[in-house]
C-alpha cells in the first residue's frame, strides 16, 4: 500500500478500543432493548439478556480504561482538549460546513492529522462523551448491575429509580449517537474511507 | 417446685371459688386461663411427658389474628369444657394438640398439597403456638426469612442462579415464587430510616398531620382505591410537611389459604413473570396502616404508583417503568435517525452541484 497522502491516524490500541467499544455498544443496546421492553420483545430470555448485558458492560468499562490508559500514559489526550481561542469559531465554520458547505461541495474546513484527529464540532462531542457520559453510563450501569453491593452509593445519587432513569436516558442517547455517529462515518471522501481508516489506522488525505 | 406452684394456684383457686360462682365452658376467659400461663416460669415437667413451657405471652396473642378475630384460648383447646379450681391442675393435663384445620380448611387443603406436608412438618413448627402472625399480612419479607423459613432454610445458601439475589431476598416474601398460587401485591410500608422503625398508622397520620381517616383525606374520588394521582398526592403532603419517612416497598403474598401450598419444584423461575410492563404482580399495592394493637389494614393503591420516584427503593426492571422517559427516547432516537436521513436525502439531491463544481474546477 502507497502510504503517499496518507496518515496514520488511528493507532492500534485506539483502533482496539474502537471496535470492542462499537461491538460492546451494540449488543449492550440489543440486550439493553430486551431487558426494558420484556413484554414486547422476545428475541432472548430476560435472563440469557441480563447475562450478556452484565459480561458485555464488563468488558466496556475494561475496555474504556484501555482508552484512558493509553491517551494520558501517551499524553496523546490533548487531542480532546479544545483550543479555546479558536474553539466557537471553529464549531460554527464545522456547523456550516455540514449544515451546507458540504451540500455545494466546499473543502471540509478539517484536516484530519494524528495531532489534530478530531473538528471543533467532535471535540466538544468526544469530551462530553468521553469524560461525562460514558463514565457515566458505565458507573449507573455497575451499580444497577449489584444494587446491594453499592446500595449507599446508590441511595447518594437519589435511589435506584434516579440510577436507572440516568441509564436509561444514557441509554437513548447512546442509542441516537450510534446512529448518527455511523451516519458521520460515512461522510469521508467515499462512503466508507472513514470507517476502512478505522481498521487500518490510515487516514487518506483527498 | 413446679409442683408447689401448683398447689399455691390450686389453692389459690379453691380460695377463689368461695367467692365466685364456679365456672362453666361459656366463662373459660382468656383470663382464666391467664390465672395460671402468665406466669414464665410455668412450666410441664417431665412426669407428664415433656420438659416444655406452659407460659403464654398474652401480649404476643392479643397481637395475634386469633385475638383479632376474636377466638378465645379454649376455641383451639376445645377440649377444655370447664376449670377445676379444686384440682392441682384445673383441666386435663394432656390435653390434644388443637387441629387447626377445623378452621383453616382452605390452608390445611393447601399445605397437605405441598412439600412440607410431605416432610411430616407441623403448623407449629412455624407458626408460634400462642401468637400466630399472618405471614403475608404483617411481616417484612427479612423478618419471614428470619421468623419463619429462616428457622429450617438459608436462602443465601442457595438461589445461586438468582441475579442479585440478596436483594431479590430482601425485597420478595419467600411465598411470592414459592407459592406460585397465592395472590401477591406490592407493599408500602412507610419508613424512618434514622430510626430504622416502620412506622405505625397512628404516626403516619401525625407525620402527615391529618385528621381522620387516612382514606377520607387520600381518597379523593371516594372509590376505595388511592389512584396514582392521588398517591403523588400523598407524596406531596410527605414533602411539604417535612414528615420524615420514606415508603419502602416490597413484593408480598396476599393473606390467602394456597401460600401455603408450596413444593420445591414448583416455584417461580421465570423472570419475565415479574420483569414485563404487563405483570399481574405490579397491578396492585396496598399501604400497610398498622394499628398500635397490631393489627394490619391494608390500602389499596393502584400499582402504577410504585413506578412513581417517590418509591425511592423498589424498582423492578421493566415493569416499574416510566412511560415519559420512554417517550423522551423514542423521540431521540426518532430525531436522531430523521437527521440523518433528511442529511442524506439533501445530499443525493444536491449531488449534481456538486458534480457540476466539481467539473467547472476540472476545466479550470
Amino acid at each position: 500500500m502507497s502510504h503517499e497522502n496518507m496518515e496514520y491516524v488511528h493507532p492500534l490500541p485506539v483502533r482496539i478500543w474502537h471496535w470492542v467499544n462499537a461491538a460492546g455498544f451494540v449488543l449492550l443496546i440489543i440486550t439493553g432493548f430486551q431487558i426494558r421492553f420484556a413484554e414486547y420483545l422476545g428475541y432472548m430470555s430476560f435472563e440469557a439478556a441480563v447475562t450478556v448485558h452484565n459480561w458485555v458492560g464488563f468488558i466496556v468499562i475494561a475496555d474504556y480504561f484501555l482508552w484512558f490508559f493509553y491517551y494520558f500514559i501517551t499524553g496523546k489526550i490533548r487531542i480532546y482538549y479544545p483550543d479555546l481561542n479558536t474553539f466557537i469559531p471553529r464549531v460554527i465554520k464545522q456547523a456550516q460546513f455540514y449544515g451546507y458547505g458540504i451540500f455545494i461541495g466546499d473543502e471540509n474546513p478539517h484536516h484530519m492529522t494524528a495531532e489534530n484527529k478530531f473538528n471543533a464540532m467532535q471535540q466538544k462531542a468526544y469530551v462530553m462523551l468521553m469524560f461525562i457520559l460514558v463514565p457515566l453510563q458505565l458507573i449507573t450501569g455497575l451499580f444497577l448491575w449489584d444494587l446491594t453491593r453499592f446500595s449507599s452509593l446508590v441511595d447518594f445519587m437519589g435511589g435506584v429509580k434516579i440510577v436507572d432513569t440516568i441509564h436509561v436516558f444514557l441509554f437513548y442517547f447512546f442509542v441516537t449517537f450510534m446512529i448518527v455517529h455511523a451516519y458521520l462515518a460515512t461522510l469521508g471522501h467515499t462512503a466508507t474511507a472513514h470507517m476502512i481508516a478505522m481498521f487500518t489506522g490510515w487516514e487518506e488525505h483527498h | 417446685m413446679k409442683k408447689k406452684r401448683l398447689l399455691v394456684y390450686g389453692l389459690s383457686a379453691m380460695f377463689m371459688s368461695f367467692v365466685l360462682p364456679a365456672p362453666s365452658i361459656a366463662d373459660v376467659s382468656n383470663d382464666s386461663c391467664m390465672e395460671c400461663h402468665s406466669d414464665d416460669s410455668l412450666e410441664r415437667d417431665a412426669s407428664t411427658g415433656h420438659n416444655a413451657s406452659l407460659f403464654v405471652d398474652i401480649e404476643k396473642f392479643n397481637a395475634s389474628p386469633h385475638n383479632f378475630d376474636e377466638e378465645a384460648c379454649v376455641g383451639c383447646h376445645s377440649d377444655i369444657e370447664e376449670l377445676d379450681w379444686d384440682a392441682d391442675v384445673p383441666h386435663e393435663v394432656n390435653l390434644a394438640n388443637p387441629d387447626c384445620a377445623e378452621c383453616h380448611d382452605e390452608t390445611a387443603l393447601a399445605f397437605a398439597d405441598s412439600v412440607h406436608a410431605e416432610n411430616d412438618i407441623t403448623c407449629y413448627d412455624c407458626h408460634v403456638y400462642h401468637g400466630p402472625e399472618q405471614v403475608a399480612s404483617r411481616l417484612t419479607a427479612a423478618t419471614l426469612q428470619s421468623n419463619f423459613c429462616g428457622h429450617c432454610h438459608v436462602a443465601t445458601d442457595s438461589h445461586d442462579w438468582l441475579r442479585q439475589k440478596e436483594l431479590h431476598l430482601s425485597s420478595i416474601q419467600c411465598t411470592v415464587c414459592h407459592a406460585p398460587e397465592g395472590g401477591k401485591h406490592v407493599r408500602f410500608r412507610f419508613y424512618n430510616s434514622y430510626a430504622d422503625h416502620y412506622l405505625s398508622a397512628a404516626e403516619i397520620k401525625a407525620g402527615l398531620k391529618i385528621d381522620g381517616d387516612f382514606m377520607d383525606v387520600y381518597d379523593e374520588d371516594k372509590d376505595g382505591i388511592i389512584s396514582a394521582d392521588e398517591y403523588f398526592t400523598l407524596s406531596e403532603d410527605i414533602r411539604e410537611r417535612a414528615f420524615i419517612s420514606d415508603i419502602r416497598a416490597e413484593l408480598t403474598s396476599d393473606s390467602d389459604p394456597l401460600i401455603h401450598k408450596i413444593n420445591s419444584d414448583g416455584a417461580i423461575r421465570d423472570c419475565e413473570i415479574c420483569h414485563g410492563a404487563n405483570s399481574a404482580l405490579f397491578a396492585n399495592a396496598k399501604i400497610e396502616l398498622r394499628g398500635d394493637d397490631g393489627s394490619i389494614r391494608l390500602v389499596t393503591v393502584d400499582g402504577k404508583a410504585a413506578a412513581s420516584y417517590n418509591v425511592k427503593n423498589f424498582f423492578s426492571l421493566s415493569a416499574t417503568r416510566f412511560l415519559f422517559l420512554d417517550l423522551t427516547g423514542l423521540l431521540l432516537i426518532l430525531g436522531g435517525i430523521g437527521v440523518a436521513m433528511l442529511h442524506f436525502s439533501i445530499r443525493q439531491f444536491t449531488q449534481p452541484l456538486r458534480d457540476r463544481r466539481k467539473a467547472a474546477e476540472k476545466s479550470h
